[in-house]
C-alpha cells in the first residue's frame, strides 16, 4: 500500500452514487483556461488604486501626519489621513475592539497602515507614498512577550478593564485531580517549546474592490474573503448603514488558509476611498505588505511537564503557555483556546491543568491560520511523548498505542469534554506506518536523518470556541425552477476546495437532477443566505448538511404531489438518478422530475387537493451539537 | 512619464500600443490587453504565476519590460487553447488529474509545463517537480500537477506520433 493508495480510498456514496465519486471540477475549466476572475483581476471602468503609507517604526506616538505634498502630486484623487477616519468605530476580528483602520495617534507594529493613497493608476499613487511625511516620538519596542508581561513594561494598549499590563487575556484549563497524578508519578519529564511566527503566504494577496453608491448610499465589496456574512455586517456597522445596504461577493480567491477573515484594513479603505472619490477603488496588498504586515501564526513558547507511570502510562499533563498576539489581539484567544483544548490530543489522560496568557507585543498581528492553535499544540506535546517513550525505555509507536483512547471505550470524553464518537487512531497508527513503511525507514535511516510519527485530532467546524458567537451556523438554499434544474447557493466560501463541485453532488444525489442542470453560486450576500463562512474545515459539515436538508425538502414537495398522482405513499417513493423521476420504489412507475416542478409553479389543477402552487424554495440551517466551554475549558468543540 | 510606442504579437494577433517605458510586460498583458490569466503574487520572480512565452521561451513577465517585447511574439494562458472546446494537452491534464486547488498559480503553471514539454522534457514524480521549481503552489503540494506533466508528456508524444 502507497500514501497515495490510502488517500483516495472510496468515500461514502449517496443514492446515486455521485457524492464520494470523482466527477471534473466545476471550476476547473476558467481555471486551467485562465478565465477565472479573482478579486485582483477586476478591472471596473474609471477603477482608481489605493495604495497604504504603513508605519516605519514599530512603537511610536505619531506626532503629525502630513500629506499635503502628497495631495498636489499628478494623478492623485484624494489622501486619506488618520483624522479622517478618526470617527469611524475600532475593529476585530475578535470579541476586543482595539484596532483602528488608520493609526489614530499611536503606531503599534511597522507596517500599521497610517494614510491612504488613491491615484488613477498604481504608480500614482505608489509615488504619492513618498509626499506623506509622519513625524514620531518613539516608544520602547517590545518584541518579546516575557519582556511584555514585566510589571514595569510600557503598555502597548490602554484603557482596556480587561486587559492586565500587556496581558490581553489568561486563560485556565483544569480538568481532573493533577496534583494526585503528579504525587503518584514514578517519572515526571518537562521541557520547553516554542514556536514561530508562520505565514500562510495565500499566492493572492488579501485584495478589495468597493464602490460606494452614492445615490442609494449603497455598498458593493468583491473581496478575497472566507467570510462573506461576517464581512458584510462588519462593514455596516464600521460605516454606520444597515446589512441590506452592504452586498460583499467573493470572486475566485487564491488560497486563504484562516488568513482571510474578517474586516482588513485594505477593504474599508478601498470603500471609504470609494465614498470619497465617487470611483471604484481597489486597494491589492504587494507580497511585501502581505509578508509583513497580515496575520499570521501565533508563536507559542510551552512549558510541558508530565507525570508518568513507570509502566508507560500519561498520568497528568501539565503546561505553562505564552501565546504572542502581535499588536492587536484580534481573533487570538480563541486561537489560545482552541490550542489549550486539543493538548491531550487523542490522548487518555486523567489529568490537565494548563495556564495560558496572551501577550501584546509590537509584531504584526497574529491569529487564524491552518489548524487554529492545534500546530502548535500538537508540536510540542508529540515531541514530549518521543522523550518520554526515550526516558521510559518504550518504543514511541508503542508507548502512543498504550496511551490512546481506546475504541472499546468509546463514545468517551476526553479530559477536556471532547466526545469522541468514533477514533479510528489505532487504526490510523497501523495505516500509517505500513504506508510510509515506518519500521524500514528507521531501520534504513542515515546520518542526520529524522523520522517521526504524530497523532492529533483535526475536526470539522467549531465556531462556540470563538467568544463571539454561541452559534456554529451556516446556511445552503435550493431553488428548482420550473423546468426542474436547479439553482444552488451557500454562505460558504471556496479558495479551491472544490465547494461547488461537492455541492451539485449532494443536490443530485438528493433530486435526481444531473450535475449539469445544477448551477452553484456562492458567497454573494446579495443570494446566499447568511452563515459564518468556511475555515475550520466545516463546510461540508455544515452548509453541507444544511444543504442536505434543503434539498430534501424540495424532494418532500414533490413526492407528495407524486404520491397522490400515483396513489401510493410518500414512503414507497425514491429518486431514479438515471432517468431524473420520482419513482415508486422496486417498480418502473414513476413521474419525471421536470414535470412535478413545471406542475408545482404552474398548474394548480392538477395538484392533489388543496395544494397551492408555488415556488420550490427551500433555505435550511446547520448548526452544530458543539458547546461552548465552560471556564475550565471543558467542552465538546467539535462540530462532527 | 516618458511613453514608447511598441507593438507585438500576442497570441498571435497584432497588437500596438503606447505605453510608459517602465511598464512591466506582466501589467500591460493584464492591464492593458485585460490578459488576467496571467498572475502576479510576489514582484521579484520568485513565484512564477506571471509566466508567459516570449518568442518561446518562457519568461517571468514581471521582470520583463513591456517595451523589451516590442517586435517580439508573446504567448499567454489565453492563447494556448486551440478552441474553446478543445483545450491544450497541458490545460486537459491539468482538468483530467486534478492539478490545481485554488488556480492563482495555474496559468504560470501551465506556461511552464508547456514550455518544457514543448522542448521534450520527459518528466517523471521527481524530475517533474524539479522542473517546475520556478512556480510555486501554495494549496497542492505539487503531486498532482506533477502527474498532469507526466499526463500531458504522454498525450503530446501520442499527437506527436
Amino acid at each position: 500500500m502507497t500514501v497515495k493508495d490510502v488517500k483516495t480510498r472510496d468515500a461514502a456514496s449517496g443514492p446515486s452514487g455521485l457524492l464520494g465519486t470523482s466527477i471534473p471540477n466545476r471550476d476547473g475549466r476558467a481555471i486551467v483556461t485562465g478565465r477565472a476572475k479573482y478579486t485582483v483581476d477586476l478591472q471596473p471602468p474609471r477603477l482608481a488604486i489605493g495604495k497604504i503609507y504603513r508605519s516605519q517604526v514599530g512603537h511610536a506616538l505619531i506626532t503629525s501626519v502630513d500629506a499635503s505634498r502628497a495631495r498636489e502630486m499628478e494623478g492623485v484623487l484624494d489622501v486619506i489621513v488618520p483624522d479622517d477616519v478618526a470617527h469611524l468605530p475600532l475593529v476585530s476580528t475578535g470579541p476586543r475592539l482595539e484596532m483602528p483602520l488608520l493609526a489614530q495617534g499611536k503606531v503599534r507594529y511597522v507596517g500599521e497602515p497610517i494614510a491612504v493613497v488613491i491615484g488613477e493608476t498604481e504608480e500614482a499613487a505608489e509615488a504619492a507614498l513618498a509626499g506623506i511625511t509622519v513625524e514620531y516620538e518613539n516608544l520602547p519596542l517590545l518584541l518579546d512577550p516575557e519582556l511584555a508581561m514585566e510589571a514595569d513594561a510600557v503598555l502597548i494598549h490602554e484603557g482596556y478593564d480587561d486587559v492586565d499590563g500587556n496581558i490581553a487575556s489568561r486563560q485556565n484549563t483544569k480538568n481532573g485531580d493533577i496534583d494526585a497524578a503528579f504525587a503518584n508519578a514514578d517519572v515526571v519529564m518537562s521541557e520547553r517549546f516554542q514556536t514561530t511566527k508562520q505565514h500562510a503566504m495565500p499566492l493572492e494577496t488579501h485584495a478589495a474592490v468597493a464602490t460606494w453608491d452614492l445615490d442609494a448610499d449603497f455598498i458593493t465589496l468583491w473581496s478575497s474573503t472566507q467570510q462573506s456574512h461576517v464581512l458584510r455586517d462588519t462593514v455596516a456597522r464600521v460605516f454606520s448603514l444597515p446589512s441590506s445596504k452592504v452586498r460583499v461577493i467573493k470572486p475566485y480567491v487564491g488560497g486563504a488558509f484562516g488568513h482571510k477573515t474578517g474586516l482588513n484594513p485594505n477593504e474599508a479603505m478601498a470603500i471609504f476611498g470609494s465614498k470619497r472619490t465617487g470611483r471604484p477603488v481597489k486597494i491589492a496588498l504587494s507580497r511585501q505588505e502581505e509578508f509583513a504586515c497580515t496575520v499570521s501564526r501565533n508563536p507559542q513558547d510551552r512549558r510541558v511537564e508530565v507525570a508518568l507511570s513507570k509502566e508507560g502510562r500519561i498520568l497528568g499533563w501539565r503546561e505553562k503557555i505564552i501565546q504572542d498576539a502581535g499588536a492587536y489581539a484580534g481573533i487570538s484567544a480563541s486561537v489560545l483556546g482552541l490550542s489549550s483544548w486539543v493538548t491531550a490530543g487523542p490522548y487518555d489522560i486523567a489529568a490537565i491543568d494548563l495556564e495560558a496568557v496572551l501577550v501584546y507585543t509590537n509584531k504584526p498581528p497574529s491569529g487564524a491560520f491552518r489548524g487554529f492553535g492545534n500546530p502548535q499544540s500538537t508540536f510540542a506535546r508529540e515531541l514530549m511523548l518521543d522523550m518520554c517513550a526515550e526516558r521510559l525505555g518504550i518504543d514511541r509507536v508503542e508507548f502512543r498505542r498504550m496511551n490512546v483512547i481506546k475504541k472499546e471505550s468509546l463514545p468517551k470524553r476526553n479530559v477536556n469534554g471532547l466526545l469522541m464518537k468514533t477514533l479510528p487512531i489505532e487504526e490510523a497508527i497501523d495505516i500509517a506506518t505500513e504506508a510510509i513503511g515506518w519500521d524500514a525507514l528507521n531501520r534504513n535511516k542515515g546520518p542526520n536523518t529524522g523520522v517521526g510519527l504524530a497523532l492529533m485530532i483535526e475536526w470539522g467546524g467549531g465556531c462556540r470556541w470563538v467568544d463571539a458567537w454561541d452559534s456554529d451556523m451556516s446556511s445552503s438554499a435550493v431553488t428548482m425552477h420550473p423546468d426542474g434544474s436547479v439553482f444552488v447557493t451557500s454562505d460558504a466560501a471556496d479558495s479551491g476546495q472544490g465547494h461547488a463541485t461537492v455541492f451539485s453532488q449532494i443536490v443530485a444525489d438528493v433530486l435526481g437532477v444531473p450535475p449539469d442542470k445544477i448551477d452553484v453560486s456562492l458567497a454573494d450576500t446579495a443570494t446566499s443566505p447568511y452563515g459564518l463562512g468556511t475555515f475550520a474545515s466545516r463546510t461540508m459539515v455544515v452548509q453541507g448538511t444544511a444543504l442536505f436538508k434543503a434539498a430534501t425538502r424540495i424532494r418532500d414537495q414533490l413526492f407528495e404531489i407524486a404520491a397522490a398522482d400515483l396513489e401510493v405513499h410518500v414512503d414507497d417513493l425514491e429518486v431514479d438518478s438515471s432517468e431524473h423521476r420520482v419513482r415508486v420504489k422496486g417498480t418502473d412507475i414513476g413521474k419525471s422530475i421536470a414535470e412535478l416542478a413545471a406542475r408545482t409553479h404552474l398548474a394548480k389543477g392538477s395538484l392533489p387537493g388543496d395544494t397551492q402552487v408555488s415556488a420550490l424554495v427551500a433555505t435550511e440551517t446547520h448548526d452544530t451539537p458543539s458547546e461552548v466551554p465552560d471556564a475550565n475549558g471543558y467542552g465538546n468543540f467539535a462540530g462532527n | 512619464m516618458r511613453e514608447l510606442d511598441i507593438q507585438m504579437s500576442v497570441n498571435e494577433r497584432p497588437v500596438k500600443q503606447r505605453i510608459g517605458v517602465n511598464t512591466l510586460l506582466r501589467d500591460f498583458l493584464r492591464e492593458d490587453l485585460e490578459l488576467t490569466g496571467t498572475k502576479g503574487a510576489c514582484d521579484d520572480g520568485m513565484c512564477g504565476s506571471c509566466s508567459v512565452h516570449l518568442d518561446g521561451e518562457v519568461v517571468k513577465s514581471c521582470l520583463v519590460l513591456a517595451a523589451d517585447a516590442n517586435g517580439r511574439s508573446v504567448r499567454t494562458i489565453e492563447g494556448l487553447a486551440d478552441s474553446d472546446d478543445v483545450l491544450h494537452p497541458v490545460q486537459q491534464a491539468l482538468l483530467d488529474e486534478f492539478g490545481f486547488q485554488c488556480g492563482f498559480c495555474t496559468p504560470g503553471m501551465a506556461m511552464t509545463m508547456v514550455y518544457l514539454l514543448e522542448s521534450g522534457f520527459q518528466p517523471d514524480q521527481e524530475s517533474a517537480r524539479e522542473s517546475l521549481v520556478g512556480n510555486i503552489c501554495r494549496c497542492t503540494g505539487y503531486d498532482r500537477i506533477a502527474d498532469a506533466m507526466i499526463l500531458a508528456a504522454s498525450t503530446m508524444g501520442e499527437n506527436n506520433a
